[in-house]
């Protein structure tokens, strides 16, 4: 008889998808893996170094449209000993969305997230020239961008849209909002069905913050929601943001600094984060205004929303979204009152807080955060910080094409062009 | 025209349920009648009515789809709120290029479902209803064209047999896809397509879904479809017919005029404005406006052309003689009569638009310039 496969999917700490192919006879039987693998930085001392277990969560077991024959699911780890691990970002969030239903409130997300198409032989995306939604041009990467849309919707992922996005070869497939685990793990799936559409077709798909320095940054905003029996506790019968909706939102912007490092792991990301980007660079919101850090997206009373824009593509989807409903349930829970609407340009604000603008300054107030600690556990914050220390110490060690073009000579003459 | 299905909706359902369409192409032409839009899965579409949001800076953005500040419709200033687009089902047509796939333009709204003053196809309308107000329910033609380049680079000579076998898969493509294709030609300079005639706004849309099926098939061909205007010497064109009109000699002079003043919208790029300036001439049944850039956009082209020969004022001041982008802009921002017929909105952001492409085209040194004075002591 023919062995019949499961496709596992995990996430370690930084929110890079790894995947295993898993006997069907066996799935329920845990693999284990190296803690290290999860938690970069951790497992240097005996008392880290156990493994840790991939545990599949069965309710998320689906056929797999991509590689046809197979089926996928989403894991979540475990300690040896059977215990939840406190490293697993899935189990985190899960945590979280407890606390957020035990006040009587579903968590509605949905992520939305950008990607490069790459041609491998030149490490150059896919086409030059920026064609936002551009028809014509999409149409040369249907091939690609047809089976992922469809092989997503077989797989109980509801796709709205996919479009050309504001760079050349960069996309972005929108993806229906859903209960903020399932928004997570369809997130994941998103990420490892593209690369993998992508390399059939002969490209390579990159979720990477901001892979050129001349193109756009890929982002991922947030949209959130909560709900209760039904309807949606966001919404005023006008459609505007309830009371509920903008402690929610006063949550979001009082823990937004602190909080950064989980929607912006890597020292790439501090690239895309700067004026002009339509990435936030101060702690704002208002309306429908793309230059703020929360969109408040009120056209519709069934689909009121708050949109936080800060994260990267590349960031651990888990616990970017663990952290967003964490702070915001805190400012449901206290009662807060959020600041007045930003109107404007708020990239030339200054009288607004600033939101870190590298990996250190973001690693530094997350540390610092009880906040943080509170909201995703102690454990995971310290091997998050470890984590984001081995990325921030391999980032120092690296030497830039840029700093090579700039300085290369510098002390001896350099001249202007 | 052709004419979508009578209920757009039940037929859709129809089409997704038999499995013969997976996606739906919601669609709007942007500032230069480039198809634009994005792919909704069938199931999504018939879910949701369709209805999208998008950055409004995508109505303000240059070719290369950069955005500015000096327009005042989306900026930094108001966050380049959303637009929306609200499909019609009525509408949609299949995209016979593509099997699997249907196609459905709208109109950009605002969060209310009202008009956004910067998208030509409102502009169009509006001129249209001015000009059915008078009694004239115009009907229009579109000659669109285009030139085809190999991958090396290569022109290919629009009369030779690949570029002729590609013209007729193009126009049996856009035939099935609703467009009514009536003649294609091929010359020494561009394979071209004429369109209608039929009512203005269905035949812009036609002339935008022509462009985006050249460049499909061009691709799918080996050949990359270029709407650039001035190519080795040769100049491409888009025309405007208007059949049943009249033009007599003293309506003449305004008429040049007018469109004079609005040549940078006819002509918007600093390698159209190259061509001599668009202009009214008759044909046997009717009159033609001649010299329009393929870049250009077909809604405004039509809705210049429509109000051109309808407006009444006299035109006394000076011939606009601008033979340069920026410059022609600076005259058109000051024309009272485009401001009339097209809106101050659409005006007052298309202006900042074409001069920064002169700007950006005023910092290139070419290879002219290099030549010409680079032996100078």
């Amino acid at each position: 008889m023919t062995p019949q496969w499961t496709e596992v999917v995990w996430v370690d700490l930084l929110g890079t998808a790894h995947t295993l192919l898993r006997r069907n006879d066996l799935l329920d039987e845990p693999v284990p893996v190296s803690r290290g693998m999860v938690a970069p930085g951790d497992g240097t001392t005996a008392a880290h170094a156990r493994d840790l277990l991939v545990r599949p969560d069965r309710k998320t077991l689906r056929a797999n449209a991509f590689r046809p024959g197979t089926d996928v699911v989403l894991a979540d780890l475990a300690e040896v000993d059977g215990r939840d691990s406190e490293l697993c970002a899935r189990t985190a969030l899960r945590r979280v969305l407890g606390e957020a239903g035990s006040t009587g409130f579903d968590v509605y997300a949905a992520v939305e997230l950008e990607a490069y198409l790459v041609d491998p032989a030149t490490s150059t995306p896919a086409y030059r020239q920026t064609d936002c939604y551009g028809m014509a041009r999409s149409a040369q990467f249907e091939n690609l961008l047809a089976p992922l849309r469809n092989g997503l919707l077989a797989m109980d992922i509801e796709v709205e849209a996919s479009n050309l996005e504001y760079s050349g070869g960069q996309v972005e497939v929108n993806l229906r909002y859903a209960p903020a685990l399932k928004a997570a793990d369809d997130g994941v799936l998103l990420r490892v069905a593209t690369q993998t559409v992508a390399q059939r077709c002969g490209l390579e798909a990159t979720f990477m913050a901001k892979p050129w320095t001349d193109q756009a940054g890929s982002g991922m905003h947030v949209h959130q929601s909560l709900w209760r029996a039904g309807r949606n506790a966001f919404a005023e019968p006008d459609g505007s943001l309830s009371g509920m909706a903008r402690s929610y939102l006063a949550g979001l912007l009082d823990r937004m600094v602190d909080l950064t490092l989980l929607g912006s792991p890597t020292a790439n990301a501090y690239h895309r984060r700067v004026s002009g980007s339509f990435a936030p660079t101060v702690v704002g919101w208002g309306g429908d205004n793309r230059t703020l850090a929360v969109r408040a997206i009120t056209s519709n009373p069934a689909a009121t929303r708050l949109e936080q824009r800060d994260a990267s593509a590349d960031c651990n989807i888990y616990l970017a979204l663990a952290g967003q409903v964490a702070a915001g349930m805190d400012g449901v829970g206290t009662g807060r009152i959020p600041p007045p609407p930003v109107t404007g340009n708020s990239y030339a604000r200054t009288d607004l807080p600033r939101l870190p603008s590298s990996i250190v300054e973001a690693h530094d107030r997350f540390a610092a955060s009880a906040f943080a600690r509170r909201a995703i556990g102690d454990t995971l914050t310290q091997a998050y910080l470890d984590a984001i220390r081995l990325e921030v110490d391999l980032s120092l060690r690296s030497s830039a094409g840029w700093e090579r073009r700039r300085h290369l000579g510098g002390s001896v003459l350099r001249v202007d062009r | 025209m052709s004419v979508g299905p009578p209920d757009g909706w039940a037929w859709l359902r129809q089409q997704a349920e038999g499995g013969e369409v997976h996606t739906v192409r919601v669609s709007f032409a942007d500032r230069l009648g480039q198809w634009r839009g994005k792919r909704v899965p069938v199931s999504h579409f018939l879910r949701s009515d369709g209805v999208i949001g998008f950055g409004s800076g995508l109505l303000v953005a240059d070719v290369a789809c950069d955005v500015y500040d000096s327009t005042p419709f989306a900026s930094m200033e108001n966050g380049y709120p959303d637009v929306y687009l609200r499909p019609v089902a009525e509408d949609l047509r299949p995209v016979a290029w593509a099997p699997g796939e249907v196609y459905c333009f709208a109109r950009p709204t605002d969060d209310d479902g009202g008009p956004v003053p910067v998208a030509a196809a409102w502009v169009l309308d509006a001129v249209v209803a001015r000009a059915a107000a008078t009694g004239w329910t115009p009907q229009t033609a579109v000659v669109a064209s285009c030139r085809l380049w190999t991958a090396d680079g290569e022109i290919v000579r629009p009369n030779s047999e690949p570029a002729r076998d590609w013209a007729v898969t193009v126009a049996d493509a856009l035939v099935a896809s609703g467009v009514d294709v009536t003649d294609v030609t091929t010359d020494l300079q561009s394979v071209r397509f004429r369109i209608g005639p039929g009512e203005p706004s269905a035949v812009a849309q036609a002339a935008v879904v022509a462009k985006g099926a050249m460049k499909e098939l061009a691709t799918r061909s080996g050949f990359t479809a270029t709407f650039i205007t001035v190519l080795a010497g040769h100049g491409a064109a888009m025309e405007v017919e208007l059949p049943g009109v009249e033009l007599t000699p003293a309506a003449w002079d305004g008429v040049r005029r007018r469109l004079g003043q609005a040549r940078p919208l006819l002509q918007p790029s600093v390698n159209a404005i190259k061509s001599p300036c668009p202009t009214l001439v008759p044909y046997p049944g009717g009159v033609r406006l001649s010299g329009v850039s393929p870049e250009a956009d077909p809604y405004i082209a039509l809705a210049l052309a429509l109000a051109a020969l309808s407006a009444e004022d006299e035109e006394t001041g000076p011939d606009a003689d601008a033979f340069e982008l920026g410059h022609a802009a600076a005259q058109l921002a000051t024309s009272a009569w485009v401001r009339d017929w097209l809106g101050d909105d659409y005006v007052d952001n298309a202006v900042p638009l074409l001069i920064e492409e002169a700007r950006q085209f005023a910092r290139v040194v070419t290879d002219w310039e290099r030549e010409r004075y680079g032996s100078l002591a």
